[in-house]
């Protein structure tokens, strides 16, 4: 830090500290919560930042979403070969845990790859005002509550979420909420959501 | 109250870190919203609705008031002793745990055996039997798969559950908790409509199955099949009793007379004050209650009275408050409570979500004669809302119990309490 720094950057540096304070105290891990957080990090990558286009970033989701699908793998609503097990074994506790946990890890970072179709991106970002996403998922689809976080989410995993509610292979949490707005959705509407959203840069 | 300030309550601390960073970064662009409005006159919007249908009569005032989430998983016993410290109710009257872990309970019916089986909520779809396992009650989710199985209600050993669009019959039901038979579907003649598509289930002494059908709007000149209250015969035959009900989720057959009475959600956006939720009864079949053209009895719509007035239609028996969202009621038929007790009308308020200060989240005792006259309403147990808009659980239903003690479930806690007397 220097003596020049300009007010704004003062701000900003005084906003990135409380915000460093913030994400390292939630964070208390006791040892059994700590094997599982492990357990998920295998598949979900280290910090919960996904590293395969198919598997979910899981940091910086709201904790009551998390839980939710937890729920929801748990009681075989949510199909899944490889989270049911998984989720099985966990109590209401341990959804708890997890789901703040998750809550308190920095989202996952913008695509470091350059945009190969920034006209979907567009379309992407026109139908987001549209279809009112933001008013479940918050302002800069950063998430609230039960509403997972989609800004910086897999692509491949926003489309196949779209294509998975539409399809009722999937249901909401709420009062008639994801299947009644992917049916009014096209193919290639849902490919302009996901290839837009992933792109949003996480705040 | 602005998106942000909504998102700021709403959201996490980290969230908010977030937020503020990004407000920062990018000089607070985050624009305010012009007011949202849906035409929900239309056949696509009851079938497809908008994700948040719910919202599309907004005004100015109410602005970002929104449903608030249930959270995932049932209150702990700490929460639940919090609860239980923090309620409020009559002298001689406690209140305790019955059953813990029984996520978003909705609507409770006895088997003959003394199971206690519950409804339950969206993200749950569940149907759990309360049982004793070593004098401790335990709820084992026997039905599972079902979008908002809220109602269920028992009958000759059969178990009823209804789930927006059928009513599945559960034959020797208490027998079966370890897997329950394939069920029979006693009546379909129902619209698929989810907005207000969840249901009660109160049988008369008849075997009449007396039935909600709620309109899928807030506010509109709802589709001919529903905004009425149906009764199924046994054999699956059915009348429209009556008219012009907005959300009703809760009713009971008076022990004097037969008679059915229920409670009724009034329309939202108007004000935090305005219009009142009610308590109805119908004396003659084909009674229309008045909406949509009018509210709590006196209160033309601002659109929809279309010319109506509201003298055209039946008045509430009593209007229980403005968005106090009263949902199951009993008569109480025990012999526990104190003797000016009997045949008086128990109501779960569920409690607001389209108001600045919350509202309800209590239970309502009615004093009322059988003719409807002379009604009279006191809170009987209150202490769910903590602060303006903070829930720690919200009662939905109310049960009298054998032993004369009154049950409540709590779908955003997931636990049933029993409330009870002694002097």
């Amino acid at each position: 830090m220097t003596l020049t720094m300009s007010r704004p950057r003062i701000l900003l540096s005084a906003a990135v500290l409380f915000f460093a304070a913030l994400r390292v105290a939630p964070a208390a891990e006791p040892d059994a919560i700590k094997a599982k957080i492990e357990t998920c990090f295998a598949c979900h990558g280290e910090g919960g930042v996904s590293q395969a286009p198919d598997v979910p970033s899981i940091a910086g989701q709201p904790s009551y979403f998390t839980q939710w699908q937890l729920v929801f793998f748990r009681n075989g609503s949510l199909k899944s070969e490889l989270m049911e097990p998984v989720a099985r074994e966990l109590s209401n506790d341990d959804l708890r845990e997890l789901g703040a946990y998750f809550q308190s890890l920095p989202p996952p970072p913008p695509s470091a790859e350059p945009d190969n179709a920034p006209d979907l991106t567009k379309a992407g970002a026109k139908l987001a005002v549209e279809r009112h996403c933001n008013i479940c998922h918050a302002e800069g689809f950063v998430g609230q509550e039960a509403a997972a976080r989609l800004a910086g989410q897999r692509e491949e995993v926003l489309l196949k979420a779209l294509q998975d509610y539409k399809a009722g292979r999937r249901t909401g949490t709420g009062v008639a909420a994801m299947p009644e707005i992917t049916f009014g959705l096209s193919e290639e509407e849902m490919a302009a959501l996901a290839h837009y959203l992933a792109r949003v840069p996480n705040r | 109250m602005t998106p942000i300030s909504k998102l700021l309550i709403r959201t996490t601390l980290a969230g908010v870190a977030a937020f503020a960073l990004g407000m920062l970064m990018d000089g607070g662009s985050a624009k305010a919203q012009g007011l949202k409005h849906y035409d929900s006159n239309t056949k696509q919007f009851w079938e497809h609705p908008p994700p948040d249908w719910f919202l599309g009569d907004e005004t100015e005032q109410q602005k970002g008031l929104n449903v608030p989430a249930n959270p995932p998983t049932p209150a702990t016993e700490a929460e639940l002793n919090n609860i239980i410290s923090k309620i409020k109710l009559p002298p001689g009257f406690k209140m305790s745990v019955y059953a813990s872990n029984v996520p978003t309970a909705r609507q409770m019916a006895w088997g003959d055996k003394g199971t206690l089986f519950v409804g339950s909520w969206f993200g749950t779809g569940s149907v759990f039997a309360v049982v004793d396992r070593g004098g401790k009650k335990e709820a084992v989710t026997i039905i599972k798969g079902m979008t908002v199985p809220t109602g269920v209600a028992f009958r000759d050993g059969a178990l009823y559950v209804v789930d927006i669009s059928k009513i599945y019959k559960y034959e020797n039901a208490e027998a079966s908790l370890e897997k329950m038979p394939e069920p029979k579907v006693v009546y379909d003649d129902m619209p698929t409509y989810v907005p207000h598509g969840w249901k009660y289930l109160v049988f008369d002494k008849q075997g009449r199955l007396y039935v909600p059908f709620g309109p899928p709007c807030n506010e509109c000149l709802p589709p001919t099949t529903v905004s009425q209250i149906r009764r199924v015969y046994p054999n699956g035959t059915a009348e429209v009793i009556a008219l012009g009900v907005r959300n009703s989720v809760g009713g009971d057959v008076d022990p004097r007379t037969g008679d059915y009475w229920f409670s009724e959600n009034a329309r939202d956006w108007i004000s935090d004050d305005l219009p009142s939720d009610k308590l109805n009864h119908i004396t003659r079949i084909g009674q229309h209650f008045g909406y949509p053209y009018c509210h709590q009895g006196d209160l033309p719509d601002p659109v929809f009275a279309m010319g109506h007035k509201c003298s055209e239609f039946t008045p509430p028996v009593v209007n229980l408050g403005p968005h106090v969202a009263p949902l199951g009621m009993k008569f109480y038929t025990g012999n526990q409570f104190p003797a000016e007790y009997k045949n008086n009308i128990f109501i779960a308020e569920h409690g607001s979500w389209n108001r600045h200060k919350y509202n309800g989240g209590r239970i309502m005792r009615v004093t009322v004669d059988a003719k409807g006259k002379n009604a009279k309403q006191q809170v009987f147990a209150s202490g769910w809302i903590e602060g303006d808009r903070k829930y720690l659980g919200r009662p939905n239903d109310v049960l009298v119990a054998p032993d004369g003690s009154l049950l409540v479930s709590d779908d955003w806690a997931g636990a049933i309490y029993r409330i009870s007397y002694a002097k």
